[in-house]
């Protein structure tokens, strides 16, 4: 447990960055638990949700003197695993965290678990954008996945947001799945351009540590993952999404003019915020640090204390050099290394130049003054970049 | 000054393949001679080194006395241990000097194998009397007829009359010590005359300092006297003289025709010279010191590199301390690029280093690596100079090279006969010039061929033991330096040159070693973020060529506010395994490149 003078240190922290202009909640329940996702979720818990409402209240008004969010975003866990007035509950204890309504506010939700009820709900709490988890239309990938939802469901759920007026709706695919062909592929991707989502995200599948997926390719029951293949599936999707006319803003993400997402840029390009809830990661200049995992710890550290912090760090400056290129580099805008340079101290240009001449020579980033953006090859191993730039 | 024979000594060795009992048969003869209780359980008393009972090899000499009474008259009997390797066949030949007569010890279940030939033409060669013994006779499999006849044909020696005896039950060993008496001459000299004693070996005590191996030719030899060790040029006060009994034993002197050993404040074995000879200081008028001294050369060479690179110095400490027991191998220390700092190691052969590499890592913590062996070169240089040349960083340019030679072995095989089409076939793989074959018996040959060290050092033994499902035996000798078209080749990784990497190859097997190493590197190498070519060249000219393909991909596919800290320290790890390895050029090589290279232990295709 954290002692008084620690959450005191953090808080004038917050404070002397105040105020902060992005906000996430945690909510960490979902009807049940896919097989390939690692986040903080939690099944068949439905009993903690009240309690855990009531503790999201207790954290958000601690740290209202410290916030006036410009954007909001809810993520789970289904944050619409909850039932409509618990929904309503918690989105009002967020929006009285807000002094303004913030322009942009995103919940995420499952197809399965979305009613006319609970879209009123988000429409009545100020919600302006909903992205849903669809990825795939196809039933039997679907039922792989471990999702509740089938490709019927995740059209009505579209409908019934634009019936419920809501402008922005982002759609989440998952390529590359075990047992999808191309051809299923570039069918999933023609079916999610045809419900007109103004933005769309679209994930290789991973096989993060710990997951059920993971333990089955260990096995032999999923093949393992292919570069290959997956590269192929990836640049299908995205001729097919730029063939639409969205626009590839972030590695992973498209979207119409106009239309991306405010929230997620202010993660890529290194902004603070603070995150609320279960496993909520907070980032305030060179500091982060992350709340308890485990929904019945972190209510009882938001009922009974401080809050529980599972862990906090601060950044050296090299180590901010890697975190602004890591997220940077992944837009399509790039990262100003001579902005970074003023932030950190630490001069990229100078101390890289023959990577930065070498990567540039093979076609993997373009170079605009002191501007530094990825192409679209360079995107596919931007990881090996981001070392390379920061070896 | 007249010699005279001194009728109750026999100095004599045993001469075998290795594992054919010879340390065995020397444990029997101890116990009948009341040395060692039957039995006790002290066995193989010859071999004191663990290491050597393990491998059933005994590299360093002795001498042991007994006394066997006979027909009413008493015998002194010193036995004379010899090392089983031809490795050390100029330490065996000194200490069959000190000898008149040698039992040839074969295993009749075995037959002759191909040290059991090279030993026992040393024997010959030293003028010994050889008693031809066949071991292991109560074994089901022995076939002594077979293998009487296998001796004869080979070595040219009558063996009719040879004794059948096994060593292990005891059984015939009797009847074999009494007929060494009988046919081993006793040796002749002057016990008046001044002191000549050949120096066939010494060990190194941590209490006593050196302990020096001798056998008097002529005089005799007493602790207060001061003696000359010629070849070192270094005189010393003799503090003790005795023999092994087979214990160290204090006598009061060692006269002609007996063995011994003299103990002299000698520091370092380095000091001593094994063949050299001992006399009086100062020398008499007209001294001859003995024939047959040589220097030992190490033929082979490798680097040993410490794993960690904060135990070099722990290695150094280690390698100080073997060098102690072992004068005949050599370390200096040398820096590789790719492997950092460490020592460039000679050996006698490859069974020495072996041993060496082995006892290495047994005395001492430090986690080896140890690369491919190479053979010592010589150059004729075009100034009419000569240089040897260990390592190929020391081959001159091109145009300062008149003739490239190399190290060229007689080398006997012994195989089974249906083994003989494969072997000529590895055999003229390797380079190797047919001398000639012969039958021991029906089934079993001799092929004898000239061959370069350095095939020999690579990977032949391997592939003998392979072509003949394991019933091979090698044996070799360096005969001569010979011209040959050598080459240096050289290792590029995206056009710049690895010199860790390069190496001394003949012109014709350059090409496919060339290619064997790109493969390596390419399946060790990590992709980069542009295709990077590896070449094999030989000056100017690439003989092999393969690409490393460019990384396609290396994305993260989701990557949020909450993913920072995790996916961060992924990428820090990552780029921690990139420090530690070896940047050339733009191109960041792995040491487990280097060491599938340079590594003996990788042999992964040589063992197909």
């Amino acid at each position: 447990m954290p002692t008084a003078t620690e959450a005191d240190r953090r808080r004038a922290r917050v404070r002397a960055a105040a105020p902060i202009a992005h906000l996430y909640v945690h909510f960490p329940f979902c009807a049940r638990k896919c097989p390939y996702c690692d986040f903080n979720s939690h099944a068949q818990r439905e009993a903690e949700i009240d309690a855990y409402v009531e503790a999201l209240g207790v954290e958000l008004d601690r740290w209202r003197d410290c916030l006036a969010p410009e954007t909001v975003f809810v993520g789970g866990g289904t944050p619409t695993h909850a039932a409509p007035h618990q929904l309503a509950r918690y989105l009002t204890h967020v929006r009285a965290a807000c002094p303004a309504p913030p322009a942009e506010f995103t919940v995420e939700a499952n197809p399965g678990s979305l009613t006319p009820a609970k879209v009123e709900v988000l429409a009545g709490a100020g919600v302006t954008r909903v992205s849903v988890g669809v990825q795939s239309f196809d039933d039997a990938l679907l039922r792989r996945l471990g999702r509740i939802h089938d490709a019927q469901e995740a059209e009505a759920a579209f409908a019934l947001l634009r019936a419920g007026g809501f402008e922005h709706l982002s759609l989440d695919l998952i390529l590359a799945l075990p047992g999808q062909t191309l051809a299923a592929q570039e069918r999933d991707v023609r079916q999610a351009v045809a419900l007109a989502p103004e933005h769309v995200s679209a994930y290789v599948l991973t096989y993060e540590e710990g997951t059920a997926f993971t333990r089955a390719m260990r096995a032999g029951r999923l093949p393992a993952p292919d570069d290959d293949r997956e590269l192929e599936y990836l640049h299908v999707v995205r001729a097919g999404l730029e063939g639409a006319g969205y626009r590839r803003y972030e590695i992973s993400n498209y979207a119409r003019a106009g239309a991306e997402c405010r929230h997620n840029l202010a993660y890529w390009r290194d902004a603070d915020w603070l995150g609320v809830g279960a496993g909520a990661h907070s980032h305030v200049g060179a500091w982060r640090w992350k709340n308890e995992d485990g929904p019945s710890r972190y209510i009882a550290g938001q009922l009974q204390g401080a809050g529980a912090i599972a862990f906090e760090e601060a950044s050296d400056p090299k180590t901010r050099v890697l975190e602004k290129l890591m997220m940077g580099l992944r837009l399509a805008e790039g990262v100003d290394l001579g902005a970074v340079g003023a932030a950190t101290g630490v001069d990229v240009l100078r101390r890289r130049p023959e990577r930065l001449a070498l990567y540039e020579r093979e076609g993997l980033l373009v170079r605009e003054g002191p501007r530094v953006r990825l192409t679209p090859r360079g995107f596919d191993v931007v990881n090996a970049v981001v070392r390379g730039l920061t070896a | 000054m007249a010699a005279r024979r001194l009728e109750h000594i026999r100095n004599f060795a045993i001469v075998a393949h290795i594992d054919h009992g010879k340390s065995t048969l020397a444990d029997r003869f101890l116990e009948l001679t009341g040395l060692l209780e039957e039995r006790s359980g002290a066995h193989q008393v010859l071999d004191d080194l663990d290491l050597e009972r393990e491998r059933g090899i005994t590299i360093k000499a002795r001498a042991v006395r007994m006394a066997y009474r006979k027909d009413g008259r008493d015998y002194v009997l010193n036995l004379i241990d010899t090392p089983g390797h031809v490795d050390f066949s100029y330490e065996v030949s000194r200490s069959l000097a000190a000898c008149e007569g040698a039992i040839l010890l074969v295993d009749s279940t075995q037959g002759v194998e191909a040290q059991t030939v090279a030993n026992a033409y040393l024997a010959v060669e030293a003028g010994l009397e050889l008693l031809p013994v066949l071991n292991k006779v109560d074994m089901q499999g022995a076939r002594p007829e077979e293998v009487k006849e296998e001796i004869e044909t080979v070595l040219g020696i009558d063996a009719r009359h040879a004794l059948a005896c096994s060593a292990k039950t005891g059984e015939g060993t009797r009847a074999v010590l009494e007929r060494l008496i009988e046919v081993v001459p006793p040796p002749v000299g002057d016990p008046e005359g001044p002191l000549k004693a050949l120096l066939f070996d010494a060990v190194y005590d941590t209490y006593r300092g050196v302990v020096v191996y001798v056998r008097l030719i002529d005089g005799s030899l007493a602790a207060g006297q001061r003696v000359r060790l010629v070849k070192a040029g270094r005189d010393y006060d003799v503090m003790e003289v005795g023999v092994l009994a087979p214990h160290r034993t204090k006598v009061a002197r060692l006269e002609a025709g007996e063995s011994g050993y003299l103990v002299a404040s000698i520091k370092s074995l380095e000091d001593v010279n094994i063949g050299d000879t001992v006399t009086t200081s100062p020398p008499p008028e007209g001294f001859k010191p003995l024939p047959g001294y040589r220097e030992p050369q190490p033929m082979v060479y490798c680097g040993l590199y410490p794993t960690y690179p904060k135990d070099f110095e722990a290695l150094r400490k280690a390698l100080q301390t073997l060098r102690l027991n072992d004068a005949s191998f050599t370390f200096v220390p040398e820096t590789s690029e790719a492997l950092g700092f460490g020592f460039r190691c000679g050996f006698l052969g490859l069974l020495h280093m072996e041993i060496v590499q082995e006892r290495l890592e047994r005395d001492s913590d430090v986690d080896l690596v140890q690369t491919a062996p190479n053979v010592t070169y010589e150059i004729l240089k075009t100034d009419g100079t000569t240089v040897r040349v260990e390592k190929p960083s020391d081959v001159p340019d091109p145009n300062y090279i008149e003739e490239f030679r190399e190290p060229i072995t007689r080398c006997s095989m012994i195989i089974p006969h249906e083994s003989v089409g494969s072997m000529m076939k590895l055999c003229t793989e390797k380079r190797g010039v047919y001398v000639e074959t012969q039958y021991l018996s029906p089934t079993r040959v001799m092929l004898v061929y000239d061959m370069p060290l350095a095939e020999i050092v690579f990977d032949f033994y391997d592939k003998l033991k392979s072509a003949t499902r394991g019933y091979g035996t090698l044996d070799y000798e360096v005969k001569a330096y010979q011209a040959a078209e050598l080459v240096r080749m050289r290792i590029l990784v995206n056009g710049v040159e690895v010199d860790a990497l390069s190496m001394i190859c003949h012109r014709e097997t350059a090409e496919p070693r060339g290619r064997r190493i790109l493969q390596r590197l390419r399946k060790t190498i990590p992709r980069h973020l542009f295709a990077v070519p590896l070449q094999a060249a030989i000056g100017g000219k690439v003989v092999a060529r393969e690409t490393i393909s460019a990384l396609r991909k290396d994305v993260t596919a989701k990557c949020y506010g909450g993913d920072v800290t995790r996916k961060r320290k992924l990428l820090e790890k990552q780029k921690a395994g990139k420090k530690r390895m070896k940047q050339v050029g733009n191109v960041e090589i792995p040491q487990k490149a280097f060491l599938s290279v340079l590594s003996s232990d990788e042999d992964d295709d040589a063992k197909r």
